[in-house]
């Protein structure tokens, strides 16, 4: 059995723009081959995590190994095997044929081999070279644009490829392909791949591993679901009213404000009858409207709709089939109250 | 008006025959603009890309004084330089006053601010977006510089030509330092200053026309250019 290696370390690592942190990440590391899911509100820091991790930005403190080895001094060496898609895509006023031969040229790769490696790049992404290779960089619509920047991308052959928000603003087609690139550089060449989305179906699928941030921070399991909205003091616990329900939750210590719950998938009970009353329980009802396979364990991820508030549970798929679940079944969630953690 | 057109007329005649010293005109024309605008452009897109493209302390002053001298009277730039080239001045042993280079000195003085300025704003006007990406791809130093030098390619296309158009029309420089001798410094706009004052109003003409059609066989061959390197 082989260790897995990480190609990313982090370690009490922050940035900040100004005064306040946009990143302070206790501990974080990036499996080597692995594919990581960044998730969490806008804002919370993705875009600065994946810059500082293709080392486009400069960290303020704390660790950053590349390799095992710290990124210091050889940001140069690391720039040139990790590449990052940017969330607004950016598409030097060449043809589409120089966008993608410019980073070889610049790692001094024959023109024959850039021939080629452009139309396979424009493959990959759905992209016929003939049609597109020699398009200037303005006759293109912005799915084309934003394809076009991840094949410049995929023609470097990175060892990790870190992708923001790659699917957000483009049309179905368009992210389709993306994510079969992605996940074909993955499959063909060991990719690691490290990508912010809000596109929880694909990470549940094709990550090994989400990590949610939240307000620079790293809340690496179970913090997929984040419930925000008017919490308010009662008492020992803070209540959310849902607009026919409530969710209660253990009061944090000290004045910690209360804005954002953290709600692990794998805490959260599902069932088709409404489960006992218990004081230290929530018990929800709501609408089952998703279901899909998470690969990083193989479980079921449910999604439910409780009053408008959208909570995922984690279930093995043995329960899913005896309890006949599928998407639209009314059912009812239960969780300690102890497990809603303040953030 | 009818002297317009009678003169008009007149001008074309002169350009189809045109004589000797016309034509000493047109060719001092050509070279004086051909070194001045080689001499502002290798000076002024190093400068102007460096004030763009770097963050030093004082570069707003650096910015506001360029501003200030894109609006340097030719008459001022003239005798400035006639005070240094003339035979009393601190150049005056190398034979610069009423010659070509003389005037060429003078002509570059006057078109630095332009492409310094323009190509500034041009590198400063840069999408953000581009410096990331290059980084992203591997670029860095001076791949990085030529890079963004390259993308700014149209904007200082226009830069050379606006320091072409101030180059090529203007008079106060050109009377001042060339002195306007014929066959030797007299350039197609001192020669319509002249001849205009001799009352010659068709050769003045023909010679607006031939300044004018050099501007546009100059704009047409750099659109078509641009369209080839746009396909
Ligand atoms: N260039 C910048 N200058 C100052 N603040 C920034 C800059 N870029 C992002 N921020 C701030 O940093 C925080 C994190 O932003 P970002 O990493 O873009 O989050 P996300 O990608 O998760 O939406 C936000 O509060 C944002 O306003
Ligand atoms: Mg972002």
């Amino acid at each position: 059995m082989t260790e897995v290696r990480n190609v990313f370390s982090l370690r009490n690592l922050t940035h900040s723009y100004g005064r306040h942190p946009t990143l302070d990440i206790a501990s974080l590391d990036i499996p080597e081959g692995g594919v990581v899911g960044l998730i969490g509100p806008n804002g919370s820091g993705k875009s600065t995590l994946l810059k500082v991790l293709g080392c486009l930005l400069a960290r303020r403190s704390g660790e950053l190994l590349y390799g095992g080895v710290s990124v210091d001094g050889r940001e140069r060496a690391v720039r040139r095997e990790v590449t990052l898609l940017l969330q607004e895509p950016y598409l030097m006023r060449r043809s589409v044929y120089a966008n993608i031969a410019y980073g070889l040229k610049l790692r001094g790769i024959a023109s024959s081999e850039i021939a080629s490696r452009v139309s396979d790049s424009l493959a990959r992404v759905g992209m016929a070279a003939d049609s597109f290779a020699r398009r200037p960089w303005f006759r293109l619509s912005g799915g084309e644009v934003q394809r076009v920047s991840l094949a410049v991308r995929l023609a470097l052959r990175p060892k990790v490829l870190l992708l923001d928000e790659p699917t957000a603003n483009v049309d179905e087609t368009s992210a389709a392909r993306i994510k079969e690139a992605a996940w074909h550089a993955w499959n063909d060449w060991g990719t690691t791949i490290v990508v912010a989305t809000h596109d929880l179906v694909w990470l549940y699928e094709v990550a090994t591993k989400i990590v949610s941030l939240y307000r620079g921070r790293a809340i690496s399991d179970g913090a997929e679901n984040l419930v925000q909205g008017d919490w308010v003091r009662a008492g020992d616990r803070a209540i959310l009213a849902l607009r026919g329900q409530t969710i209660e939750a253990t009061l944090p210590g000290g004045d910690q404000p209360l804005v954002c719950a953290a709600l692990n998938p794998s805490s959260i009970a599902v069932s088709r009858e409404r489960p006992a009353s218990r004081a230290d329980h929530n018990v929800l009802s709501g609408t089952l409207t998703q279901m899909s396979i998470e690969r990083a364990t193989g479980d079921i991820l449910g999604v439910v709709d409780c009053d408008g508030v959208f909570l995922r549970a984690r279930f093995p798929l043995s329960s899913a089939h005896d309890l006949n679940l599928y998407p639209g079944l009314a059912v009812h969630l239960s969780f300690p109250v102890s497990t809603l953690t303040f953030l | 008006m009818n002297y317009i057109s009678d003169g008009f007329v007149q001008a074309i005649g002169l350009i189809l025959s045109m004589d000797e010293e016309t034509w000493s005109a047109v060719v001092v024309t050509v070279k004086l603009t051909m070194l001045s605008m080689s001499v502002t452009l290798a000076l002024g897109l190093p400068l102007g890309f460096l004030l763009g493209y770097l963050d030093f302390p004082g570069k707003p002053v650096v910015r506001t004084v360029v501003d200030t001298l894109l609006a340097l009277p030719t008459v001022v730039v003239g005798l400035l330089v006639y005070a240094f080239i003339s035979n009393r001045g601190p150049l005056g042993g190398y034979g610069l006053l009423f010659s070509i280079r003389g005037m060429a000195i003078g002509q570059t003085i006057l078109a630095l601010p332009i492409v310094v300025a323009l190509t500034a704003s041009a590198i400063e006007g840069l999408d953000n977006r581009l410096k990331t990406t290059l980084a992203t791809l591997g670029a860095n130093g001076w791949r990085m510089a030529a890079s963004c030098l390259m993308e700014s390619r149209f904007a200082l296309l226009v830069a050379a030509m606006t320091a072409y158009g101030r180059i090529v029309a203007e008079v106060g420089v050109s009377m001042m330092l060339g002195g306007n001798i014929k066959w030797h410094t007299r350039t197609i706009t001192t020669a319509i200053t002249l001849e205009t004052g001799k009352g010659d109003f068709a050769l003045g003409m023909a010679l607006g026309i031939l300044l004018l059609a050099m501007s546009f066989a100059l704009n047409a061959a750099l659109s078509f250019i641009r369209r080839r390197a746009d396909a």
